[in-house]
């Protein structure tokens, strides 16, 4: 068992298989070696994000490793499993929390995963609704955002 | 320009609660949220977002903020983007294998402008800027012309194969000095081709096949020293062969098939020391073929198939040992099949079919090459051996026959 700590002080133990799944842990345990007994410290992420990517982990131990082939192939966004989804089901906050975390644990499929579910809230949006949604402020003069309307003009199907 | 905030994730301190109401619109369960988007996430996670969408997706992506303009102009995601694209069948998009140098530029889309016209060319410039670029449009359902106004960007890579462009090649491409390929194959492009392409002196690849075009090929393509692919089938070409050809002594494919092309195969095809693959069939090319043809070491296939050539099959040319496709079929070649041909060893593909005045029997050594021998049997062709054996085969049925109405 694998001893980790969130950056509000949260204790988990886990197996060592699930901790394996983060690069970084991964990494960490190879590092300090079999015999230390130290929780390791994750100062990146908070108790409820860590319980959120355990769950991920948990429920993802048993897949088999990625096919080499796997990295060159295009990925679609449509292409999540039902289990994935649901457990990406979650408030904008969280899920934004949980892509940060994958990123700093460096666990790639949860990373795609999240990538894939952001890129499906953007589908279909116009750029006003994205704006809104994700609460991004327009930081372009108006003649800067003509500019780009234009250069975009031609390139669009009509 | 990446924007770090340092400070921690509160979802109560940003400064738009304002936007509230119109948020909760759209989000069913956030009523508040931080800009984590496209303030926090790493330009890495940003890019990996916007590879799932598509091109055009990614393009009007861009006037939503500088972060994620630049994030889609940047030199990486058009990288990334080639990458994704770059699948074996897509191989318009994968500039034929022309690596790609640091600072070119790339813009690839699936679905680019129906019409490509000037002020098209106008906005292709304002992107392609200086420094080389790559323009790969294949299969994006372009229409218009070739805008003459596309050579004054300066290009590497040209392809916009497999669209719809019509009227003539631009004689103006032919000022892109640096260009290293030029793919306007799957066309509808009509006229000459221009013997001002011949000054291309950096170009590899030169794809004009299955297009509308007419006229002879220009003697000038002879200049193009570089010419490692020369592909023309599939068009309406006429005249004869350029002996100029014999000048591209890097070409490794050439495919002038399927056109009316007349006239003989040029000597000077023998001076291609790197020629791999030729093909010429489905013209009306007549005469022999060249015994010096054997000097192409490295030849692997060859095909003459559908012309009107004449003569002997050359004997030299059993000294092409690489040979393993070769199809001299439909022709009026004459004679006997030359016992020399015993020495192809890769061979996989003969054809001599559709050449009435070929002699049928052949010499019993070309049985010791079985696969030969398997093509050469299975198209009518016998050794005079076996032709005699058969024949006293069929003798002794008859004198059995005969023996057992006694």
């Amino acid at each position: 068992m694998v001893k980790i700590t969130s950056s509000d002080n949260q204790e988990f133990t886990i197996a060592k298989e699930i901790a394996n799944q983060s690069v970084l842990i991964k990494n960490m345990l190879e590092d300090v070696g079999e015999a230390d007994d130290q929780p390791i410290p994750l100062p990146n992420v908070s108790g409820a994000i860590l319980q959120k990517v355990i769950e991920y982990a948990t429920m993802h131990k048993d897949d088999p490793p990625a096919a080499p082939e796997e990295e060159t192939r295009p990925k679609s966004s449509e292409d999540i499993e039902e289990r994935d989804k649901e457990f990406m089901n979650v408030d904008q906050g969280t899920l934004f929390e949980v892509i940060l975390a994958a990123n700093y644990l460096d666990m790639k499929n949860l990373l795609d995963l999240g990538c894939k579910t952001v890129a499906n809230m953007i589908k279909g949006k116009s750029v006003e609704e994205i704006r809104k949604t994700f609460n991004i402020v327009n930081d372009f003069t108006p003649e800067e955002e003509e500019q780009i309307r234009k250069e975009n003009e031609w390139c669009e199907d009509r | 320009m990446i924007q770090v905030q340092q400070h921690s994730y509160s979802r109560h301190s940003h400064p738009h609660a304002a936007s509230n109401e119109t948020l909760a619109k759209t989000q069913t369960r956030t009523v508040d949220v931080d800009n984590v988007l496209t303030q926090r996430l790493p330009t890495e996670t940003l890019q990996a977002i916007l590879l799932l969408l598509s091109v055009e997706e990614a393009c009007e992506l861009r006037r939503v903020c500088r972060r994620i303009d630049e994030c889609v102009r940047s030199e990486a995601f058009a990288r990334l983007s080639l990458g994704r694209l770059a699948r074996p069948e897509a191989t318009c998009t994968n500039p034929d294998g022309v690596p790609l140098l640091p600072g070119d530029r790339l813009w690839v889309g699936a679905r680019w402008p129906r019409s490509f016209d000037a002020a098209h060319a106008r906005g292709l410039a304002a992107r392609v800027d200086a420094g080389g670029g790559v323009v790969a449009w294949g299969r994006a359902q372009l229409a218009g012309c070739v805008p003459a106004s596309v050579a004054r960007l300066r290009l590497r890579v040209l392809c916009l194969d497999h669209n719809a462009l019509a009227g003539a090649i631009p004689a103006q491409l032919g000022l892109q000095a640096g260009l290293v390929c030029l793919n306007l194959s799957n066309n509808k492009l009509r006229g000459n081709i221009p013997s001002e392409l011949g000054a291309l002196a950096s170009l590899k690849f030169l794809f004009l096949d299955q297009n509308l075009l007419d006229g002879n090929i220009p003697s000038a393509i002879g200049r193009l020293a570089s010419l490692e692919k020369l592909f023309l089938d599939k068009n309406n070409l006429s005249g004869s062969i350029p002996a100029s050809i014999g000048n591209l002594k890097n070409l490794h494919s050439l495919n002038l098939s399927h056109n009316c092309l007349h006239g003989n195969i040029p000597v000077q095809l023998a001076d291609l020391p790197n020629l791999h693959f030729c093909k010429l069939a489905n013209n009306n090319l007549d005469g022999p073929i060249p015994p010096q043809l054997a000097r192409l070491s490295k030849l692997q296939a060859f095909y003459v198939n559908n012309n009107a050539l004449s003569g002997e099959i050359p004997a030299s040319l059993g000294n092409l040992s690489l040979l393993w496709q070769l199809n001299l079929s439909h022709n009026a070649f004459s004679g006997c099949v030359p016992v020399q041909l015993r020495s192809f060893s890769h061979i996989n593909y003969f054809s001599l079919v559709g050449n009435p005045l070929l002699n049928k029997c052949v010499d019993a050594a070309l049985a010791d090459n079985e696969r030969l021998w398997l093509f050469l049997s299975d198209q009518g062709f016998y050794t005079e051996e076996i032709e005699k054996n058969e024949q006293s085969e069929i003798e002794k049925d008859e004198t059995e026959t005969r023996s057992s109405l006694k």
